[in-house]
């Protein structure tokens, strides 16, 4: 149970001490929370701790012993592991210089009496930092094989995407789940059978047609007919209908809670059980938690009667997490579908229970013991405790599967790794495999090349370090208050529901604004705030009865979210409020770890030697490229292109265009593509010649395709798709879009997904056949359709998030284009050499602008770089922000083509751009792009410049909010980076500017104009006022596109307006300004007319630290020159102080 | 009787040299900190080069500087790590690594898995030399190969060959450290024994040769009294030696009292003097005289020394040339 201040807890945490004092001798339940710091050396046997609670009281001394031993134990435990765990994770903290305190939540302690006559508190059971939240799944893997949680959880290793898709197996054991599941939904609403069967075949229909790799993997039988994974997973119907007819569970005496996250912040763990029964009425029976296996391969067995099934540990685990929250009676149940019927199991009757002989009906601590000993050694392994970065304690740590330094009884199961299943087997890593042969890659730390360990060991630490704050989010949320944590931004309470529709449900909180810094399509968590009636409380976020959704739209006062399930509604009598907080996004971290294994694993792979330590000149020459020792051979800019190539380029590109077609394999090559400056018509330039160069080449490989592009982003892989419809429509029958159609996706892009090109288009997916029949007949003949077009696709577009997609596997790629590769993290863009051929014999270019926007990471903070990183270009204030491109264009910069014609500004934004952000070496293309100014646009639409401000300025206006006392900002609101800054006289401005604007133009022409203009600032909050504003302003305002810098890269508008918000007398910038590419991101969306507005003597004053130096040097010359320009009469500098004074109206 | 001469002079008065306990703690604490010093910085993901510090820009005694080099290199060669001697990195435990080796491989020629482990273990910790590393990465494969060799029942286990044969076979030419005759010479070692597992699946003779192999493995290692009995029983049923003839001290006997241990593990017997009569008997088998005997009977049979036969299945290990002919 957990306690709502940390005053509750040390009173608690005082009663536990005070009763093991009076118990002496005899070990104790406490199941509280304390703080602890070793004292002195740790001895072999033997730690000493002071401990505290989490106020900061004093609760003396204590020990812990190995073995669970202590002063008068008679009965020692030799396979304990929290002795070995706890001084790992001490160890490494005093290695890691981390010298706050370690929380442990004790479980069981003893007061006693030493053999000199002194009382002394001995900790026998404790998690382990429970703050770190462990998912439940995870706890049988670490049984299974704790050295598999070392190479899949904390290195990261992944499947070879190189390899053949997997078979059928799992996607039929996901399709029965899902129809399961949403039979069993419709049953409990319906009481119908028949709707539920329909509800089946609806859940089948659709996980077969969403998994691409089912409709590239499904094929006819031998024998002529549908595969028999296909088949079963339709006849199952009968076996399961029956189950939910009979087995009561969708009586309606019981609500279902589906896939809800919960969480235990005593036990540091996760869970999200495939159902969660609890009873309407309380005295009904205990709370049930279902788990259905489909994969039954890892099983735990009763050796008297032989019987195995899956999931025991799992499910107590879950039981074990509910009952921390205080459910009271909570009971279990594993359901494995197996083959067409669903065998269900109770807990109680499970082989896990009767070989332990544990009683379910009371405690025992054997249960706590197996879920503890799996989440605390989890948590030392995965978070590099155990191990740290020495390469030599890993590869020791590698040589005994079970890792016999920490962990403590695993003899109750498999007395054997279940290799079969392990990645580490299958990339030949694991030298406790059972059945390793072949070239086995032994002494994968010990032996990496000093560079390459160095490159790795840099990058896996930051993102760790990410991990690490995602994984206490939830211990945050719990543990603070309400209040606090929405003044930092992550959290929304008092929200009042005031209507939901299907899955969609409105918030509002009309007494207070809602200042935040969730936004749109942010990931929440919405929790009802009144006291359920079986916990006793007020439920916290992830305690069952939250629901998980999307928020689509946030307003001043009110938001949309859209729901995984309903929310539930108050009682009569009840407050029906609810709270919302904000969780982390789609989890980047964990295909990123993915692509640094692969890079390290990879590269060693293909060196022809094994057994000793490689040297990095023994690397694929494309690995040391990227490590940043070898030079790339130098560009060449005269090979000769066919005229049909170099159509439509200008001179920047077709050089670009010709050194990307001089490149021999293993060769890289970086391309600089400044703002509007073409960048994607030249992807298709290049995506064009590969695709006509191997029409050339017979002799390549089916599995050898020529072009991959990755993109960092949906957005921009779907522009690349637009833009070779627009410039190479040739192409198109030969390109796939990889994944699935998304909502924000062009119909034009959405044509080249595999699944629609093979007749299946997302609205069919959720429409599946009158029968099951027809079901498969489609199924097979959309799936033939899809591997067909596989077949024959040359070209592929994919974001590098899905680099390891289905329609990829199994291919490699002779060129690989990385576009927005200066957004893209180092280890994100590891993706693209996943898909180059073995021994990275391949082509990459990467194409980006590290003068533009960096990667988006959390951790702000960066190790300090040891000396070894040096040699690979790392340089002191690198960090996960430093793209590759951005490091590689330094360590090469001879192997970079710029492109310096640009389409987009007009000669005196450009001028300004140029300037402070590219040497002056930018320029327009043609004298068109020179001379567009507001007058051509506007004249394009029928109608002259209004009168006004805007309608009469030169192309850059800059208002000055320096002298004006109404424009300073209103200080910071969150302690983050967004420090959530507003300024409302800027916000009025920009608003009575727009409209001024607009009311000098013809009513019709409104639209068409607010289309493209744009408003730019980089605080969400000052961006919430100005939508506020200019609706207010003008009503046609509400249409208008205002954004942060992040989200409009990429963007371009006639009229761009930038709002710098910060003006104080103390000069503060904020970190969002001191990162200056956000300027020239700004400052570059504008085709005709710049506007800017901001304190340009905030800006400009001396800088306060030495991160915000370059910023503000940017800052300077970007005044500087907008004084030159005005000078020149391209400019106009104008005084805020008395425009649109408060008060005085348009 | 000759007189002892008597010494004109007493002796020089040697002191004794004693230990200095405090000192050694001191100097070894001076280690400790290296050590963990250097510890920090590969936790940390740095592999450090140890440095002899230097004493040109310090007012430091010779003693000084005498002392911190020895800890260096102490530090050094407890972690395996490099030393920076005036400007060049050596390693400086491989004599230590390759005495290490020798143990290890001369463990694995008599079959000495346990030995063989931690010997490889200590090698692999200390070296640095590619060429050391190369020969630990073969050792484990030849480890596996003679654990294969020992664990797997020719014609019983499901496969057909030796599995780590291929991991053997494959990782030889990656091995570019190693001289050329010396990986032709495992590698043919390699295919002899897995052909000579493969021939004792398929041959009684040979089988029973693998079986003596087995339970010389048996008794050398201690694997315990039932253990040796049964494959020294299995081995006497595939040879034909038979358990009627009334030899007092002779084979017979020996494989009854054998066959008495197993007969009161599976099946204790009802009546109380037939019981009596099988634990007196269990209680004499002898391993040890159950393997002599059945090597002369063998020997006898086969008309060659059986025990020497046994040695078809040792690992031979591969002498350089250079140090033959010497």
């Amino acid at each position: 149970m957990v306690e709502t201040t940390t005053s509750t807890v040390s009173v608690r945490v005082s009663r536990a001490w005070q009763q093991l004092r009076t118990s002496l001798g005899q070990p104790q339940w406490l199941d509280v929370p304390i703080l602890v710091e070793p004292i002195g050396e740790p001895q072999p046997r033997k730690i000493v701790l002071r401990a505290k609670t989490e106020d900061g009281k004093d609760l003396g001394p204590c020990a812990v012993y190995a073995d669970e031993w202590y002063p008068g134990c008679t009965t020692p435990n030799p396979f304990s592991h929290y002795f070995p765990v706890l001084r790992s994770v001490l160890d490494a903290r005093l290695r890691r210089k981390e010298h706050e305190p370690l929380r442990l939540q004790v479980l069981k302690a003893v007061c006693a009496r030493t053999s000199s006559g002194r009382e002394q508190v001995v900790l026998l059971k404790f998690i382990v930092a429970p703050e770190y939240t462990v998912t439940g799944r995870f706890v049988e893997d670490l049984y299974n094989c704790p050295l598999k949680v070392l190479f899949e959880r904390f290195l990261g290793l992944a499947r070879d995407s190189r390899e053949q898709p997997p078979r059928l197996g799992e996607v039929r054991g996901r399709a029965v789940h899902t129809g399961y599941r949403r039979a069993l939904v419709e049953f409990a609403t319906t009481q119908d059978l028949d709707q539920a069967a329909q509800a089946y075949r609806a859940g089948v229909w659709s996980e077969w047609t969403r998994t691409l790799q089912a409709l590239l993997a499904t094929n006819v039988s031998r024998e002529g007919g549908a595969p028999k994974d296909l088949l079963g997973s339709f006849t199952a119907a009968d076996s399961i209908l029956t189950q939910i007819a009979h087995g009561g569970v969708g009586s309606g005496t019981v609500e279902l809670y589906l896939e809800r996250l919960f969480y235990s912040a005593t036990r540091g763990l996760s869970g999200r059980a495939d159902r969660v029964e609890v009873p309407r009425d309380a005295s009904a029976g205990p709370l049930c938690i279902a788990e259905v296996k489909t994969q039954s391969a890892i099983r735990e067995q009763d050796p008297v009667t032989g019987e195995s099934f899956p999931g025991g540990l799992q499910a107590l685990a879950y039981r074990e997490l509910l009952q921390s929250l205080g459910f009271p009676d909570v009971d279990a149940v594993v359901e494995l579908v197996d083959g067409q019927r669903i065998v269900t199991k109770p807990l109680r009757e499970h082989p896990i229970v009767r070989r332990l002989r544990l009683d379910l009906s009371k405690p025992d601590e054997r249960v706590i013991d197996l879920v503890v000993q799996a989440r605390n050694v989890y948590y030392c392994v995965t978070s590099g405790l155990f191990t740290g970065y020495d390469r030599y304690r890993l590869d020791n740590a590698t040589r005994n599967w079970r890792l016999p330094d920490v962990s403590g009884q695993f003899d109750l199961l498999n007395d054997r790794p279940p290799c079969r299943s392990c990645v580490a087997r299958q990339r030949q890593v694991c030298p406790s495999s059972r059945d390793r042969e072949g070239r086995t890659l032994e002494g994968l730390f010990r032996y990496a090349p000093p560079p390459l360990f160095s490159y790795w060991v840099w990058f896996h630490r930051q993102l760790k370090a990410e991990e690490r704050a995602e994984r206490e989010l939830l211990f945050h949320l719990v543990h603070t208050p309400p209040a606090v944590l929405e003044r930092e931004g992550v959290t929304l309470a008092d929200l009042r529901l005031q209507r939901q529709d299907g899955r969609f449900a409105t918030f509002v909180r009309p007494e207070r604004r809602l200042d935040t810094r969730i936004r749109e399509d942010d990931l929440v968590l919405v929790t009802p705030q009144w006291s359920d009636s079986l916990l006793g409380r007020v439920p916290r976020p992830g305690e069952l009865f939250s629901v998980q959704g999307r928020v689509v739209d946030l307003q001043e006062y009110d938001l949309v979210v859209e729901l995984d399930d309903r929310v539930p509604l108050a009682p009569p009598g009840q407050e029906p409020t609810y709270r919302i907080d904000q969780l982390t996004g789609f989890d980047m971290r964990a295909w990123q770890l993915e692509g640094l294994a692969d890079f390290l694993v990879s590269a060693m792979a293909a060196t022809p030697v094994r057994g000793r330590m490689l040297r990095w000149s023994e690397l694929p020459p494309l690995a040391q490229t990227i490590l940043g020792l070898r030079q790339p051979a130098s560009i060449r800019t005269d090979t000769p292109l066919p005229v049909w190539a170099t159509s439509g380029l200008n001179a920047s590109q077709r050089d670009a265009l010709a050194a990307v077609a001089g490149l021999a394999p293993g060769d890289l090559l970086l391309i600089q593509g400044p703002p509007g400056t073409g960048k994607t018509s030249l992807i298709a330039a290049m995506v064009r010649f590969f695709v006509a160069r191997a029409l050339f080449d017979p002799a390549r490989s089916p599995e050898r395709r020529p072009v991959l592009v990755l993109t960092n982003t949906h957005r921009a892989a779907n522009e690349v798709v637009l833009k070779i419809a627009q410039n190479a429509s040739e192409v198109l029958p030969f390109l796939v879009r990889v994944g699935n159609e998304r909502e924000d996706m062009e119909d034009a892009v959405a044509a080249q997904t595999l699944p629609r090109r093979a007749g299946l288009p997302s609205e069919r997916r959720h429409q599946p056949p009158d029968s099951d029949d027809e079901a498969i007949a489609v199924l097979l003949a959309m799936s033939q359709r899809a591997q067909i077009i596989r077949e024959h696709a040359a070209v592929f577009v994919a974001t590098l998030g899905s680099a390891d997609a289905p329609e990829l596997r199994g291919l490699t790629f002779e060129t690989v284009i990385v576009d927005e590769a200066g957004q893209a993290t180092e280890p994100a863009f590891l993706q693209a050499l996943r898909r180059l051929p073995f021994g990275y014999r391949g082509r990459l270019v990467l194409v980006g602008d590290e003068n533009q926007l960096p990667p988006v990471v959390t951790a702000v903070t960066a190790p300090e770089p040891w000396p070894d990183l040096e040699r690979l270009g790392i340089r002191p204030g690198d960090s996960l922000r430093t793209s590759a491109f951005e490091r590689l264009h330094r360590r090469y910069p001879s192997v970079c083509v710029p492109l310096t014609e640009q389409y987009r500004m007009n000669g005196p934004i450009c001028a300004l751009v140029s300037h402070v952000f590219y040497e002056d070496a930018l320029r327009p293309a043609d004298e068109r792009v020179a001379e567009h100014r507001l007058a051509h646009w506007l004249a394009e639409l029928g109608t002259d410049p209004p009168a006004g401000l805007l309608g009469q300025s030169p192309p850059v206006l800059y208002l000055d909010t320096s002298d004006d006392p109404l424009a300073r900002d209103s200080g910071a609101l969150f302690q983050a980076d967004d420090e959530g800054r507003a300024n409302e006289r800027e916000a009025e401005l920009v608003a009575q500017l727009l409209a001024e604007f607009l009311r000098g133009l013809p009513e019709p022409l409104h639209q068409k104009v607010v289309e493209q203009i744009g408003v730019i600032s980089p605080y969400r909050r000052q961006n919430t006022l100005l939508r506020q504003r200019l609706t207010r302003a003008h009503r046609a305002l509400s249409a208008l596109r205002v954004e942060t810098v992040d989200r409009f890269q990429g963007g371009e508008r006639e009229v761009i307006v930038v709002s710098l918000v910060n003006s104080n007398h103390e000069g503060v910038i904020g970190s969002l300004h001191a990162e200056w590419r956000r300027l020239n991101v700004a400052l570059s969306r504008a085709c005709s007319l710049l506007v800017l507005i901001g304190d340009r003597r905030t800006f400009t004053a001396p800088e306060r630290s030495v991160e915000e130096a370059e910023a503000r040097e940017r800052f300077r010359r970007v005044f500087a020159r907008i004084d030159e320009l005005a000078r020149r009469g391209e400019a106009r500098v104008i005084p805020t102080r008395e425009l649109f004074v408060p008060g005085a109206g348009p | 009787m000759a007189v002892r001469p008597v010494p004109e002079e007493p002796p020089a008065i040697h002191f004794e040299r004693v230990l200095d306990p405090t000192a050694t703690w001191e100097f070894l604490e001076r280690v400790m900190r290296l050590v963990q010093e250097l510890q920090q910085r590969r936790f940390g993901g740095e592999d450090p080069v140890v440095e002899i510090p230097s004493a040109t820009k310090r007012r430091v005694s010779r003693a000084t500087v005498i002392e911190e080099a020895i800890a260096a290199a102490l530090a050094a060669e407890r972690l395996g790590a490099l030393l920076d001697l005036n400007g060049t990195l050596v390693s400086i435990a491989e004599d230590v690594a390759a005495e290490e080796l020798a143990t290890a491989y001369r463990a694995l020629a008599t079959w000495d898995l346990r030995g063989a482990e931690s010997a490889f273990a200590r090698a692999l910790r200390v070296t640095r030399l590619p060429e050391h590393q190369q020969r630990i990465a073969l050792g484990w494969a030849l480890y596996r190969l003679v654990s294969d060799l020992l664990r797997l029942v020719p014609g019983e286990a499901k496969e057909k060959s030796l599995p780590a044969e291929h991991l053997v076979t494959e990782l030889l030419p990656t091995l570019d450290q190693l001289p050329h005759d010396e990986r032709t010479f495992y590698h043919s070692e390699v295919s002899r024994l897995a052909a000579a597992w493969r021939e004792a699946a398929a041959d009684d003779r040979c089988w029973c040769v693998w079986a003596l192999f087995r339970a010389r493995v048996a008794l050398l290692r201690g694997e315990g009294h039932e253990t040796t009995l049964a494959w020294l029983l299995r081995l006497a049923r595939r040879a034909g030696l038979s358990t009627s003839s009334d030899d007092p001290n002779g084979l017979a006997t020996l494989l009854r009292r054998a066959e008495a241990v197993f007969q009161l593990l599976a099946a204790p017997s009802a009546d109380e003097s037939a019981q009596r009569e099988l634990h007196e008997r269990a209680a004499e088998a002898s391993p040890r005289d159950l393997f002599r005997a059945l090597v002369a009977v063998l020997t006898a049979q086969w008309g060659e020394d059986a025990l020497a036969a046994t040695q078809r299945f040792a690992l031979a290990l591969w002498v350089p040339e250079a140090s033959s002919t010497a």
